[in-house]
């Protein structure tokens, strides 16, 4: 059997979301703010969510923040990261990090062992591919 | 049936673009449109308590679009009724206001031409019985139904080319449509042939855009100002003919028809927005809907003038014919075009007299039945 590997799951990025992604590319995590309300939102969406507001504008976050919550994901969905996951040593830390700018952002965690990770660590943000690409993903470390 | 309470106060479209390469998402139409909706109906966003969204190449389920836009709501609905969810969406939401359970709610639809895995969103029935054999879209699927009904009854296309060159003249007086030179019915009889006897001049433009409209109470629409339109009467079908349909030419319009025109005659009806994928499908309309005998659609069109300034305005936009077909949005463009006419607003394509307005919407074709999805609404100017 030779079979390709299955490919990591990577976002399709679309009109709403291509600034958000080009910056993850670029090391930079953006935060979209409307400029008619002054509020901040994420996920990005396709207009404010608080006032539907068509002027958004990207804003550079710290990318410093504090573990919301955790879980460490045994069974994924994806094939390719469930052969992650199966592999010895490879934790897949599903993470929500409430950053300094006061909101909460999803992604992954790494740098750490599962015993170590607890709420309220701090963490910053990384930009990594997961394995078998060169699409980077915002992935969280321990400071 | 006779609808009371119930309003449309707003409406908002975006561009119709006949992207290349580059598409808008469907998210950021729907968001552009909602916008421009409760803008035009003096709304926030906080007054929405309801949300209706459709969508073909946006699959989403409708909760997610409400996480999407931000909407907190009391009522949320995944339209999926084809050409006939704008209509239908409607209906949904005015059943709900009449029971007290919400005031406010935005019907969108929103689509681009772009969409992906054609069979993910294919059914049994097409894909098992119909693909195999040849088919060609909903172009081959109308053209069996016009061929049946020229056989039957005679009718030309000389006679179906008049409603595309009206609607074209519609068309050529607004701002807005895609398609605006002025076509003769020969142009139109000598356009290629697509699936015959369907030629080009009978298909629409597809194209991306997002449209939206907001229904409200009764209550809401009078602090709103002077222009609510009513919705007065409306009335739907869906599989007209059960498990043993009717002859492909009859439509589910012709069993909706008593409910529909209960309240209002069809004599009192000053224009009309009908759906219009096909001319064929205007003339089974306006045979089913009893403006004329089953098999005479051709003399009535020969005998009568749909453009703006004629005795029966029909599509006075243009129609999807000529104004493009935003994919499932395309049900909802009539109900716009309707509103714009009966608030005054239709510019040059203005009809004089804009009292009461008929909109029907069809929705997917059916693989035994002709049209799945038939809906049909009376709007008025005034409560009756």
């Amino acid at each position: 059997m030779n079979r390709p590997a299955p490919s990591w799951p990577l976002p399709q990025v679309i009109d709403v979301d291509r600034e958000f992604w080009n910056g993850i590319q670029a090391g930079r995590l953006l935060i979209p703010k409307c400029r008619d309300c002054g509020r901040r939102h994420f996920f990005p969406r396709p207009a404010c969510p608080e006032c539907l507001g068509a002027n958004l504008e990207w804003e550079p976050a710290s990318g410093r923040g504090t573990v919301y919550s955790f879980s460490l994901v045994r069974v994924p969905r994806a094939p390719a990261v469930r052969a992650h996951v199966e592999a010895p040593g490879a934790p897949v830390f599903l993470v929500v990090v409430r950053v300094n700018e006061g909101l909460r952002v999803r992604a992954r965690l790494g740098g750490t062992r599962p015993e170590d990770v607890a709420r309220g660590m701090p963490v910053a943000a990384a930009f990594e591919p997961p394995p078998g690409t060169e699409f980077k993903l915002p992935c969280f470390r321990p400071v | 049936m006779k609808r009371e309470g119930v309003c449309l106060v707003g409406y908002g479209e975006t561009p119709y673009v006949r992207a290349k390469g580059e598409h808008r998402s469907v998210l950021a139409y729907t968001a552009d449109a909602v916008r421009l909706a409760l803008a035009d109906a003096g709304l926030k966003k906080r007054d929405v308590r309801g949300l209706a969204f459709t969508s073909l190449a946006n699959r989403d389920d409708s909760p997610y679009i409400a996480e999407q836009l931000g909407f907190e709501l009391d009522w949320v609905l995944r339209a999926d009724y084809g050409g006939g969810s704008g209509i239908m969406a409607i209906r949904r939401a005015a059943d709900a206001i009449q029971a007290g359970a919400i005031d406010v709610a935005v019907c969108v639809g929103a689509d681009i031409q772009e969409t992906s895995g054609p069979l993910s969103i294919q059914s049994y029935g097409r894909t098992n019985y119909v693909e195999p054999f040849g088919f060609g879209g909903p172009n081959s699927l109308f053209g069996l139904v016009q061929r049946r009904h020229m056989a039957q009854y005679g009718t030309t296309v000389q006679a179906l080319g008049r409603l595309a060159v009206a609607f074209r003249h519609n068309a050529s007086l607004t701002d807005h449509a895609l398609l605006k030179t002025p076509i003769t019915v020969d142009d139109y009889v000598n356009s290629r042939p697509i699936a015959d006897p369907i030629r080009l001049f009978d298909c629409v433009m597809p194209c991306d855009g997002g449209v939206a409209f907001v229904v409200a109470s009764e209550r809401v629409a009078r602090r709103l100002g002077d222009r609510p339109i009513y919705v007065v009467a409306d009335a739907e079908r869906t599989n007209h003919g059960g498990g043993t349909p009717p002859d492909r030419i009859e439509t589910g319009f012709r069993g909706l028809r008593d409910q529909l025109f209960a309240g209002v005659p069809r004599e009192r009806i000053d224009f009309a927005e009908l759906y219009d994928d096909y001319p064929i499908a205007v003339l089974l309309q306006l045979e089913d809907l009893g403006f004329c005998e089953p098999g005479k659609g051709a003399a009535f069109l020969e005998a009568h003038d749909f453009t703006v300034t004629g005795d029966f305005p029909i599509n006075t936009g243009g129609g999807q014919l000529s104004r493009g077909q935003p994919g499932l949005a395309g049900g909802h463009l009539h109900v716009v075009e309707a509103m714009r006419q009966l608030r005054g607003e239709a510019g040059r394509a203005q009809v004089r007299k804009t009292e009461t307005a008929l909109v029907t919407g069809i929705g997917l074709l059916g693989y035994h039945v002709n049209v799945m999805v038939t809906a049909g609404m009376i709007l008025h100017r005034r409560a009756t």
